[in-house]
C-alpha cells in the first residue's frame, strides 16, 4: 500500500496527464464517462448557448445586406412566376415542358456552418417534419450550396459544396457540355470542374450551371464562372478552375429543393442498371 | 503572492478573450489558424508544479473549446483544444530540460524572452507551438489519411503563432518581477 502511494506520488505528473487527456479525448469522441455528470451537461449547454447567441448576433449584423439580397431574390422569383402565368391572368396552368421542374422549395435558415475545414457541413433549421429528406439539394441565393445528409425532426445537416464528398453534375451554359464539380480543399471560393472533353469550346468567364442529370439539383441552377483552363496530362479532358458564385461564408438563408420525381427516377435507373 | 495570482488570473482571461474574440475570427486562408493562447502555458514560471500546469492547460483549452471558432461546423467539438493543450503542458518540462540551462532555475525564473534570450525563446516557442498544433489538427481531422494536410496546416499555423507570440513578447509591458 505504501509502495503504491509512493509510486502514485512519484509519477503524479504522468498520472495527472493521462487522466486529463482521457477526459479531454472522451469529450471529443462524445464518450461520456459519467452519463449523468452535471458538469458535463452544463458545459455542453454552455457551448450550445454561446453558439446560439453568436449566431443571433451575426444575423442582426448581417441584416441589411441580407434584406437587400432577399429583395433582389424576390424580384427574380416574381419575374419567373410571371413567366408561368397565363396572359389573361385567369388560372395558373402547370407548365409541363421539358424545362418545367417538378419540385418545390422549402426555405431554411443556416444555423451553423463551416468553410475552413477539410470537410465542411451546414446545419439547417428544417427537418423531416417539414418534408426534408436525405439527398435533397440545397441552394443559396447566388448558387448551389450542398446536399442534405442527415435529417432529424426539426434540423438537417448538409454536405457543403466545400466538401470532397460533394459531387454534382454541371454543364457549361454556352455549349451544354457537362462535367463534374469537385472541391478538394484550398480556397472556399474556388472549385474544380473535370470531365469536360478538350474539344468543347470553353473560355474564361463562361457560366457553369447544374445539368439536372443527378435528379438532385434542378437544371440550370447557378454554380460559378470559369476562371482558368488547363488540360489533363492525357490531353483529352480539361481541368477547369471555377470561381463559385455563392459565397459560402455569407450564407444565411437557403432553399431545400424537394424534387417530387427523384425517387421515381432513381427506381427506374436502378432497375435499368440490374 | 496574491498579486502574482491575480496577475495570472487576469492573464488567463485575457488570452482566452484575445483568442476567441480576435484570432478565431481572422481568416488568412483555410490553412492558417494561429493559436496564440498557448503563450500562457509557455511562460508559466519554472517552479510551477507539473500537475498545476496540466490542470491550467486543461481549463485553458476547455475555455477555448467553449467558444465557437469563428465559423464552425459540426466537426468542432468540446475537448479538442483541451486535449492538445494538456499534451503541450506534458511536454513542457522535457522541452525546457532540453533547451534550458539548469543553473538559473529558481522561483523567479520564467521561460520568456527576457530570461531565455530571443533566439532560444524563439526556438522554444516554435517547438512547443508545433507540437500543440500537430496534436490539435490531428485530433480535429481524426485520421492519418490526411497526414500531409495536417503537416501543412501545422507548419503554416505554427509559423504564424510563433511570429505573433514573439511580437507580443516584444511589445508587452515587462513580465512579472
Amino acid at each position: 500500500m505504501q509502495n503504491l502511494l509512493r509510486l502514485l506520488l512519484k509519477y503524479n505528473f504522468q498520472i495527472t496527464f493521462i487522466i486529463l487527456e482521457v477526459i479531454a479525448l472522451s469529450m471529443v469522441l462524445r464518450v461520456n464517462p459519467l452519463p449523468n455528470s452535471r458538469s458535463f451537461q452544463l458545459m455542453e449547454g454552455f457551448h450550445a448557448a454561446v453558439y446560439g447567441t453568436l449566431n443571433r448576433l451575426g444575423s442582426y449584423a448581417g441584416m441589411r445586406g441580407e434584406n437587400q439580397r432577399l429583395v433582389l431574390e424576390n424580384a427574380r422569383l416574381k419575374y419567373r412566376l410571371a413567366q408561368f402565368e397565363e396572359p389573361s391572368g385567369a388560372a395558373v396552368m402547370p407548365v409541363m415542358g421539358i424545362d418545367s421542374l417538378d419540385y418545390d422549395l422549402i426555405p431554411a435558415r443556416v444555423i451553423n456552418h463551416s468553410v475552413n475545414k477539410a470537410f465542411n457541413y451546414l446545419t439547417l433549421d428544417r427537418g423531416y417534419s417539414h418534408g426534408v429528406k436525405a439527398d435533397m439539394a440545397v441552394i443559396g441565393p447566388d448558387g448551389i450550396a450542398g446536399v442534405v445528409r442527415n435529417v432529424s425532426a426539426r434540423y438537417c445537416t448538409v454536405i457543403s459544396v466545400l466538401n470532397p464528398e460533394f459531387r454534382a453534375s454541371v454543364k457549361l451554359l454556352r455549349s451544354d457540355f457537362f462535367g463534374s464539380l469537385q472541391w478538394n480543399g484550398g480556397s472556399y471560393m474556388k472549385a474544380r470542374l473535370v470531365e469536360i472533353p478538350s474539344h468543347a469550346p470553353v473560355a474564361p468567364g463562361d457560366t457553369v450551371v447544374t445539368s439536372g442529370f443527378s435528379a438532385i439539383f434542378p437544371e440550370g441552377e447557378m454554380v460559378g464562372t470559369v476562371e482558368t483552363i488547363d488540360l489533363t496530362p492525357s490531353g483529352s479532358f480539361y481541368d477547369i478552375r471555377l470561381a463559385m458564385s455563392q459565397d459560402m461564408k455569407k450564407l444565411r438563408y437557403v432553399y431545400i429543393v424537394r424534387n417530387f420525381h427523384q425517387q421515381e427516377v432513381r427506381n427506374l435507373e436502378a432497375l435499368t442498371d440490374e | 503572492m496574491n498579486r502574482e495570482l491575480i496577475r495570472y488570473i487576469l492573464r488567463f482571461v485575457l488570452v482566452v478573450l484575445v483568442q476567441v474574440l480576435v484570432l478565431n475570427n481572422l481568416q488568412f486562408s483555410g490553412y492558417i489558424n494561429p493559436y496564440v493562447y498557448v503563450w500562457f502555458i509557455l511562460v508559466l514560471p519554472f517552479d510551477t508544479p507539473g500537475w498545476l500546469v496540466l490542470i491550467l492547460a486543461f481549463f485553458l483549452g476547455l475555455g477555448i473549446d467553449l467558444f465557437p471558432q469563428g465559423i464552425s461546423g459540426p466537426g468542432s467539438s468540446l475537448g479538442i483544444h483541451a486535449a492538445a493543450t494538456v499534451f503541450l503542458a506534458f511536454m513542457r518540462p522535457y522541452v525546457l530540460n532540453w533547451i534550458g540551462s539548469r543553473e538559473e532555475r529558481d522561483s523567479r525564473y520564467i521561460p520568456d524572452a527576457v530570461h531565455l534570450g530571443w533566439l532560444l525563446f524563439a526556438g522554444y516557442v516554435m517547438i512547443m507551438a508545433g507540437m500543440h498544433h500537430f496534436m490539435l489538427f490531428t485530433i480535429e481531422e481524426f485520421s492519418f489519411r490526411h497526414l500531409l494536410r495536417v503537416l501543412f496546416r501545422t507548419l503554416l499555423s505554427t509559423f504564424f503563432t510563433g511570429i505573433l507570440i514573439l511580437i507580443w513578447e516584444a511589445i508587452r509591458p515587462s513580465g512579472p518581477k
